[in-house]
């Protein structure tokens, strides 16, 4: 009979949800545009997506300043607490960031493209979806959100459906994706068999009721993890990412490496806190974690990820190539928080995915304005380049800086609280090992700079001067400053991750 | 008679699904995935839920699969030429380990500990039309419209990457 008590959905909950509303309204709305303007008047889907956009980051940073009650949607589907807040503004800081960078690169709005627009509106949709994966709560909103993200994404590496390189990328991330989506619904399924509920919190209580044996439990979170390591890139699911940053467009490249990842990561971080580790009794949840040694296969996991990344990333000459390995070895330090699934932990996480965002985007958007004039991401023509835009150079400098985690940028206070995190609970071994990683990313982002500023051009090459859109120096200086001035004022961003995880905690 | 029904749905459901891969034309493939949908039916009837046992039949074994037969046939299915598929046969049983272990594990679990059986008493209308309805207009309206949205992308994405290229009147 249990069944039959159906939630009625309220109409009232919606008003927590009015930023996803709004983007989804402002994907119609640019998709109409673009149908009005017969697919030639892309300027009309990007004035509405921008302003759609900054809408709906104008009610997320409501909801932030008016105070972080929890809020459940629509029965349990999903829930709008302090966490989602916080990826939420993330989130649009990156559609926002990268719809307005894109529509001054040529790879995207060059003389040749068709279907310019459809990149602005599938951007904001892209970012709706992932608002819902960091905000579900229930097995059903888990896999149609990722799914929703992953369709998108796949549309997105095939843009230039006329490239090869474009359509090879598209059809391998739709592959890999299938598979991983199945492996993981496999997963899901036996969660649901073991416990019977659909919802997080029916699960744990599920699992708490003690008839799981360690074995089973961990065969099924090996299957879910399989899934998410997809989104995240982690190894062993990594293989889909370099060529597909390669072969997408750079812009494209640039939300997938900060975007999805997030994304996964705010799914991972809710799914496995909620149903494995915290609630109202810590105490009771250790078992859980200690029963299928759940601290060992992130640690491993970690390990593997960051420095597989690092020490690929060593060999590549493609800049684009390059920063795709290093995303992965930055997933790889972010796993070092979920070893322990403690609060200070995730709030590491969260912290260092904000800076991750703005120095990884920044990073991928001064390669998109470099391509826009020498239309190539090998590193051997980056030679001298520092010259001749010097200062995209200089945030290509900060940029990269952080990326290897130098004091004083945000990098490495990121780093910072992920390795205090560890080293709190005597995880030195790991710590130790991402130390040595971040000194050989030292090395390989530095052979950009090198690159820039140290290498003379060819005999005979172009040294003029480069002439940069004011938009571009704009999105990049609204990315570079946060990420030199994180670097040693880092409090209130601090405050703001462990409120939202606090929430996290208290807020079920 | 139900547990029987159960393994043998079952198993003619996985044979279906193991045939569909190893096939070397597309159309037989299809043809069996047809097949291991009719089993996924019966299974679904087995568990009270007529209205999802039709419509998988209407809909996934019917509709989409008469779909996808009529494009296969359209752009002449390819049939996998012999060098295509692994001819190393030391591999197979690599590659087969890890599904047999998860299997060997789950079934060893099963026996062990049972999965969670079916309620005794079920409500008189569970898993009838008017209760699916209900659940999917009611408590995952939501999750309803989030799958309006995903197929909605899923057709700007096959229109944009599908399209032939534009004849532009000006070039």
């Amino acid at each position: 009979m249990e069944l039959l008590n159906l939630n009625i959905p309220s109409w009232s909950d919606l008003a927590y949800w009015r930023p996803e509303a709004i983007l989804c309204g402002t994907f119609l709305a640019a998709l109409l545009g673009d149908l009005i303007g017969r697919g030639r008047r892309p300027a009309i889907s990007f004035v509405i997506s921008v302003f759609g956009l900054i809408t709906a980051g104008a009610y997320s940073v409501a909801a932030v300043l008016h105070g972080g009650a929890a809020h459940t949607i629509m029965g349990d589907l999903i829930i709008v607490d302090g966490m989602a807040a916080f990826f939420r503004l993330l989130f649009i800081l990156a559609g926002l960031a990268t719809v307005l960078f894109s529509w001054t690169a040529e790879e995207i709005m060059g003389r040749k493209r068709e279907n310019k627009a459809e990149f602005f509106y599938l951007t904001v949709l892209m970012t709706a979806a992932m608002m819902v994966m960091a905000e579900a709560r229930d097995l059903l909103m888990l896999f149609l959100s990722m799914e929703a993200v992953g369709l998108v994404s796949y549309v997105m590496a095939g843009y230039m459906r006329t490239s090869l390189r474009s359509t090879e990328a598209s059809l391998k991330y739709v592959i890999f994706g299938a598979v991983s989506s199945g492996i993981m619904l496999y997963g899901l399924s036996l969660l649901y068999g073991m416990t019977g509920a659909m919802t997080f919190d029916g699960i744990r209580a599920g699992l708490l009721a003690g008839e799981v044996n360690g074995l089973s439990l961990l065969i099924t979170v090996i299957l879910i993890l399989a899934g998410m390591s997809y989104k995240i890139a982690a190894v062993p699911f990594h293989f889909w990412c370099p060529d597909v940053y390669e072969g997408a467009p750079t812009p494209v490249a640039a939300i997938f490496s900060v975007g999805p990842k997030a994304a996964g990561f705010a799914l991972m971080i809710r799914f496995f806190y909620t149903t494995l580790a915290a609630g109202a009794d810590p105490s009771a949840s250790a078992p859980l974690i200690e029963l299928i040694n759940w601290p060992l296969l992130m640690a491993v996991i970690a390990a593997v990820t960051m420095t597989y990344g690092n020490l690929v990333a060593l060999r590549q000459l493609n800049v684009k190539r390059m920063l795709a390995y290093s995303s992965i070895s930055h997933v790889g330090y972010l796993l070092m928080g979920f070893v322990l699934l403690t609060d200070a932990g995730l709030a590491a996480i969260l912290f260092y995915l904000a800076v991750y965002t703005l120095m990884n985007l920044g990073a991928f958007f001064v390669v998109v304005a470099l391509n826009n004039h020498i239309k190539s991401e090998e590193l051997d023509d980056y030679a001298g380049i520092g010259f001749r835009a010097p200062w995209l150079g200089t945030m290509m400098v900060i940029f990269l800086a952080s990326l290897t985690g130098v004091p004083p940028f945000a990098g490495f206070a990121g780093k910072f609280y992920v390795f205090t995190a560890v080293m709190d609970r005597q995880w030195f071994w790991l710590a130790i090992l991402a130390a040595l990683n971040s000194v050989v990313g030292l090395y390989y982002y530095f052979r950009v700079v090198k690159a820039m500023f140290l290498t003379r051009p060819a005999e005979g090459a172009d040294t003029t001067p480069l002439k940069i859109h004011w938009l571009q120096y704009t999105v990049l200086a609204v990315l570079a400053v946060p990420t030199l001035v994180l670097g040693f004022w880092f409090g209130p961003l601090k405050v703001l991750a462990d409120q939202a995880i606090g929430l996290l905690s208290t807020g079920m | 008679m139900e547990g029987f029904l159960f393994w043998f749905c079952g198993i003619l459901m996985f044979l279906g699904g193991l045939m569909m891969v190893v096939q070397r034309s597309a159309v037989v493939s299809a043809v069996w995935l047809v097949f291991s949908f009719l089993c996924t039916a019966g299974i679904f009837a087995l568990l009270s839920a007529p209205f999802l046992a039709v419509m998988q039949v209407l809909v996934y074994a019917g509709a989409i699969m008469v779909l996808f037969l009529y494009v296969i046939m359209m752009l002449h299915g390819p049939v996998l030429e012999d060098e295509l598929i692994p001819s190393n046969k030391a591999l197979w049983p690599l590659i087969a380990i890890p599904p047999a272990a998860v299997v060997i594990l789950l079934v060893g679990w099963v026996k062990g500990e049972g999965l969670r059986t079916m309620p005794d008493s079920i409500a008189a209308d569970f898993g009838t039309a008017e209760h699916v309805a209900q659940l999917l207009l009611g408590r995952y309206l939501l999750a309803f419209e989030l799958i309006s949205i995903v197929l909605l992308v899923a057709i700007i994405g096959a229109l944009a990457i599908g399209q032939r290229e534009r004849k532009l009147p000006w070039k």
